[in-house]
Order: C-alpha cells, then structure tokens, then sequence
C-alpha cells in the first residue's frame, strides 16, 4: 500500500473537514449523499480485556445504507426525535489524517481520529467521545464517496447516555 | 405523604427516584437480598473463562470454574483489598492479586499468600479464600446470584414469571446464546424507571417512540395484526415481577411464529408445552422485568428476525445507572440470522439504539426536572392503574394474574408496591 501525494493528501483532509462540518450542521440528507450505496458503516466499544489478549472491540451500530437513512431520517425530523429536539451542539474535530493507495481495488485507506464534542442544551457536562476511524473511500465522477467506515471509539462504557449522533 | 407510595391514591413521591438515601436503603433491603441477574452461562463457556460485574454494588467475578459449577467471588483480595481481576472479561488458571501476590485457585480457595512461613502456625487458610456469594444459580442459562444465605431458590424466587422465561429462554434443545459482549452505557437516571418502562409502560409507546414507531421498517409484518386484531395485557406475579404480552388475538387458527425462522420452529414443539407454544405463535411483543433490575423483550427487530434482549439496570446512585444490554438468539439458528438479530437487535434496543435514544434522554429529564424541594412536592402519578387492580382477567389460564387492559400503569404500580414493602420490611 502506497502513500498518497502530498496533494492528493490535502484533497483527503479537505474531504472529510467538509464532510465533518456537514455532520456538526445537521446536513444530513447532503452527507448521506456522500456515501456508497453499499456503505457499511459501523461504531464499535472497547472491551476491558488483559494485555495479552489484545484489543477487542463490540459493534454498537454495524448498518447498512437503510437502516442508517431511517437514522438520520429520526434525528432530522423535530417530530420524530427527542434525543436531538433541540439538538445537541456539535463539533467534530478531524486529526491525525492518513491515507494510503489500496493497490488492488484502486480504493483510499484513509485513517483518522475523531473527537466529538456534543452539549446538550442547558448542560453544563458535555459528552467527549473520542474514536479511531478506518474509512474507504472511493474515487468518483462527483469526488469521494465513503465505501466503509469503521469508528473504534475508546471507551468500554458509554459515559452519559446512549450515541444519537455518527461520526 | 408519609413514606414513598401512596397506595389507596396510586402516587409515588419523587424521592424514591431521586434520594442517594433511597439508595443506599435499597441497597441493604433490596440488592443485597434479592436475586440478582449477573449474566449468561454462553458468555463463559470455558473453564477459567470469567466476567466482571456487580452484585449490588459490590464488584465480583462470575467464573466457570469446572464444566458444571459457576462460582461468583467477590473482586477483593482478603489480604489488602485490591481487585483480583481489573478488566472486563478474560480466562485465567487461578487469582493473583497484583499488590502483595496472594494466589487463589479458581473456585477462589486460597492457594498461598507467598509468605504463608510468617502466619501463625494456628492460621486456618481454608477460610480466607475470595469471598463466594452463597447462593448462585441458573435458570436456561441466566445467572443469578444472591448476598443473602437465607434467600429462598430461584426457581421459587422466580414463582410465575418462569413460564414465560423459559418460552424465551428454554425453547429449543440447544438453549439460548449471547451473540456478543453486552452494551454498557451510564445514564443519569434512577433505575427504577428502566424497570418500570419494560415491566408494562405501555403508554410511553407512542410518544417516546414516535420516531422510530413511524419509520418502522417492519410494518408490513405489522399489518397482520392490523387486520386480524391483536390482544394486549399485563401479567404481574406475586414477587413482583411482570411483564406485556401482546399477541394475535386468541382464536387465530393458524400457526404465526411471526418472523422466526421455519428451521426452528419445530424445535419449539419439542422443547416448549403446549400452552407455551400457543402463546410464542401468536406473540408480536412481549417485554418484562424481573424484581429488581433484569428486564428482557422478545420483538421483532427487522423484516425477517426476532431477538431476544436482555438487560440490566444497575443502580449508581439515586440519580444514575449503568445499563447493560445483551442480544440473544437460538443456538440452532444458522450465523448468517444470528449476525441480523445482533445487527438489528443493537439498532433499536443497543448504546446507539433508536428506541434508547429518546428513552435515555427523557429519562435523564425526568430525574433532573425532580431532583429538586419544590418537585419532590407533587408526587408521580400511577393513577391509570387504580381502577384496574383488583380486577385480573378471569379467562386467563396461564401462570401470573392477567389485567387489561394494557395501556393502564397496573403492572408499574404493583412493582412500585412490592418495592415499597421490601423497602419497609425493616420498619418496626
């Protein structure tokens, strides 16, 4: 697996900062558009396990282009949601980007963490979930579109409340 | 209004839902004497294989410590008090605390202090191994484990709400199995709201849910009760536990085993009686709590799957909880519908789940909006449940005392009641 150029690098990051900020701006309809209609998209938890077992990882969501519509169709619709009516203010932080040529199927590895601030409104305590993305993305006519991605998020426990919100 | 619940008016004062106090009472008088679930014996099939949980709010190891024996011992070492295991799960040979090298075989008997030379010659070793909880058994699987040596068995503990466990639990040969680790979230909330929302909160249904109820990807499956006309009640048990049911409409002639697949119904037939039988063709839901903190639900959670959730709402203080979720399915059943029962149980009911989303953000409400003097003095209202109590359906012949209709607080208030004498049980 090649590095990307410098460049194509720079297009990576302005890629997924633009697809962040649509996530943080509740464009919903406009960032499921940025996805394969054969995504798989999934968040997983940590699980507690000895040093020399290695890392284990529990799926929370693991969802296909449906079952991730009928989500956002949940969130953005004020009758359809309490979890985010109002909505939890959002801010995505992207870093520790890197990408890599998938020589076989011509595809980008991209790789980052993520940071997700989320306030609910009048709350004092906010919600920090921090993950590690692994994302495929192809290369299309209309610019990249996000084959798979997984989000290894570093906790073994949820820490106030259930996720509403994707990464 | 003296004490939590007001019986003759169906109210419960807010403090139940609030009070540190409350909880640490409900801790001496409740957890620490009831029947406490733990977890399923698929999550430790290896000898040595262990879990880390809470039995009350007292941490513990639940290990398979031979192929037949299950030993729950708490996670603290005799000498000095450090956690023997500091994970979440894992298989170990034998106990070494980390701090000073006290070594204990698996069943926790103690192995060595490694400097045992420095005892007095009169020590008895035998009694200083990890403290067991003495009472721990099984029902299909489910673990249970109990603080007090008094404690009456499970089997009896359990009294009419094991009938219908066992329709979800013991339904074919092979039993049930956890398809993975169980979901862990904390939410700031009372626990007792979770075991109020699944022992019978019918009413909650369609506002909380309005979202995922309105885009539900099953609705087609749902039509058939439309049309044929669907029964929905509580049953609530003597111990406190309960559940709703609701299911096509008695008298259907044909079989129904909504969205379980053909290959395991004629396990059904073997391993379930008659009467269980009947009811697991014609259910649609049926959603439950065992007194104090284990609920379950049996839905459909897709076009083509039913699973089978299990979870526990362990009590962090008044005001929080962590919930624990798990996802079961048969064990005959083939991966590839284990993989979609998993995938679409953890949909609705899971850490992201769309049904979990709005109930742990109403329930975080609710506590903080009471969590004040001038709240706690209006009581919560259970009142839908007072004309209905003391009048069961008398057509039912299954175990546990009916009610309809559903949409009533009846099988809430009877749980807010049992609690309300146990937690008075040492008054004088």
């Amino acid at each position: 697996m090649k590095p990307v150029s410098n460049d194509e690098y720079l297009t990576i990051q302005r890629f997924l900062y633009a697809e962040a900020a649509l996530l943080d701006q509740r464009a919903y309809q406009e960032w499921f558009a940025l996805l394969t209609d054969d995504i798989r998209y999934q968040i997983t938890l940590a699980i507690g396990r000895p040093l020399e077992d290695g890392e284990m990882n529990t799926a929370i969501v693991d969802e296909d282009s449906y079952a991730l519509k009928m989500r956002l169709d949940q969130i953005s619709d004020p009758h359809l949601t309490h979890a985010e009516n109002p909505p939890t203010i959002a801010r995505r932080l992207i870093l520790n980007v890197d990408a890599h040529h998938d020589d076989q199927s011509g595809n980008l590895n991209v790789t980052s963490n993520i940071l997700l601030y989320g306030n609910r409104p009048g709350e004092v305590e906010t919600a920090l979930h921090a993950g590690a993305r692994e994302d495929v993305l192809l290369q299309t006519e209309d610019g990249f579109k996000i084959k798979t991605r997984t989000v290894k998020l570093a906790q073994t426990v949820l820490p106030n409340s259930t996720l509403s919100l994707l990464f | 209004m003296a004490g939590w619940v007001d019986h003759e008016n169906g109210l419960v004062n807010r403090e139940a839902f609030i009070s540190d106090e409350v909880y640490r009472l409900e801790m001496d008088r409740i957890f620490n004497r009831s029947w406490i679930y733990l977890g399923h014996e698929t999550e430790i099939p290896e000898t040595g294989d262990y879990v880390v949980r809470e039995l009350g709010n007292a941490p513990v190891i639940i290990v398979r410590d031979s192929a037949e024996t299950i030993k729950v011992l708490l996670n603290s070492c005799r000498h000095r008090g450090a956690k023997l295991c500091r994970g979440d799960a894992g298989n170990t040979r034998n106990f070494v605390c980390p701090f000073h090298g006290w070594a204990y075989e698996i069943d926790g008997t103690l192995r060595s202090t490694g400097f045992d030379h420095h005892f007095r010659d009169d020590t008895d070793f035998g009694a200083m191994g990890l403290v067991p909880a003495p009472n721990v058994e099984s029902f299909h699987g489910l673990i249970f484990a109990c603080w007090d040596e008094e404690a009456i068995g499970l089997r009896d503990y359990l009294g009419d709400i094991g009938w219908y466990l066992e329709t979800f639990f013991n339904r074919t040969p092979g039993g049930m199995e956890v398809l993975a680790p169980p979901h862990r979230w904390r939410t700031k909330a009372n626990w007792k709201i979770g075991s109020l929302n699944f022992i019978g909160d019918s009413q909650h249904s369609p506002t909380t849910h309005i979202g995922p109820s309105t885009l539900d990807n099953a609705r087609t499956i749902r039509d058939g009760f439309r049309k044929h006309g669907q029964d929905s009640f509580h049953v609530v048990t003597d111990e406190g536990h309960g559940c709703t049911l609701t299911y096509l409409a008695p008298g259907m002639p044909e079989k129904n085993y909504h969205t379980h697949p053909d290959g395991l119904k004629p396990f059904y037939e073997e391993s379930l009686s008659t009467d269980q039988v009947s009811m697991l063709h014609h259910l649609r839901v049926c959603v439950g709590t065992i007194f104090p903190n284990l609920s379950f639900i049996e839905s459909q959670v897709g076009a083509g799957e039913k699973a089978v959730i299990v979870r526990l709402w362990h009590p962090v203080s008044g005001t929080e909880m962590e919930v624990l979720s798990w996802v079961f399915a048969e064990k005959e059943a083939d991966q590839e519908y284990k993989d979609r029962v998993l995938r679409n149980g953890f949909h609705n009911f899971g850490a992201a789940g769309v049904f979990e989303q709005d109930d742990m953000e109403l329930w975080a409400s609710a506590t903080v909006a009471s969590d004040n003097s001038i709240a706690q003095q209006y009581p919560y209202s259970f009142q839908t449940a007072l004309p209905y109590l003391d009048t069961p359906a008398e057509d039912h012949n299954w175990p546990g005392r009916a009610h309809r209709p559903a949409d009533t607080e009846v099988a809430q208030f009877w749980f807010m009641q049992r609690w309300d004498a146990l937690m008075r049980s040492n008054e004088p």
